[in-house]
């Protein structure tokens, strides 16, 4: 496994962690208390806690300080490729959840508005899961560093 | 993902001048060692602005260090998309 196989191994399980996780929070918040001024203050500080996950691709570029280049054409291809992934995944993944409620709901059934915001973090957390597998999968190609 | 025609003969380049290490190339062409490992597997085909300076930096010409099909004799690794 190269170092960008494990920086991409690390994300993929970091990052789904970091959607799920304040956004079950954020969500749990709102159903609990309601969307008043106190719970959504506390939804936003839960998420802009949230969003500081996303600056672990920063820190990891700091701790490669080593080495001269940090990112290439090549690296660029990759993420172009993963973002695509991804974007077709979350694509079924809609697909799917709209298909299952209605499968499971029947013509006469309903589907609750406290699903929808869960489906969304459901579907970030699929897409930064599946961004990553195709990064640690197209860094696999590359070769061994050791 | 489809095979590419392209080889390319880095490694014996980088013997041949000095037994250049891959990250001294890597560093004097602007990318990581990674990609240097990928392209002189096949595993990557380099893009042509970056071909150019690799080709620069053992003072030769594109084509005598990537060779497009089976023409020329001189290859060393066959080159796929990444």
């Amino acid at each position: 496994m190269n170092k960008s196989q494990e920086t991409s191994l690390v994300l993929m399980i970091l990052m789904p962690l970091c959607a799920l996780i304040p956004g079950s929070v954020a969500v749990w918040l709102v159903y609990t208390q309601g969307a008043h001024l106190r719970p959504l203050l506390m939804f936003t500080l839960v998420m802009i806690l949230g969003s500081l996950f996303w600056g672990v691709p920063a820190v990891l570029q700091r701790v490669h300080k080593g080495r001269k280049v940090h990112a290439d054409e090549r690296d660029l291809l990759i993420y172009k490729n993963c973002v695509v992934a991804a974007h077709i995944v979350l694509w079924l993944y809609f697909a799917v959840v709209c298909l299952v409620a209605w499968w499971l709901a029947g013509p006469e059934g309903m589907v609750s508005v406290h699903m929808m915001p869960l489906v969304l973090v459901g579907a970030v957390a699929l897409f930064v899961l599946v961004e990553y597998l195709a990064a640690f999968i197209q860094y696999g190609r590359g070769g061994d560093d050791a | 993902m489809h095979d590419s025609p392209i080889t390319n003969r880095i490694r014996r380049l980088r013997f041949d001048h000095g037994e250049m290490t891959q990250q001294e190339l890597a560093d004097k062409v602007g990318v990581t060692r990674q990609t240097v490992i990928a392209i002189e597997a096949g595993k990557y085909a380099p893009s042509l602005p970056l071909a150019f300076r690799i080709a620069r930096v053992f003072h030769t010409s594109v084509e005598d260090v990537f060779q497009y099909g089976d023409g020329q004799a001189s290859s060393d690794t066959q080159t796929q998309a990444p």
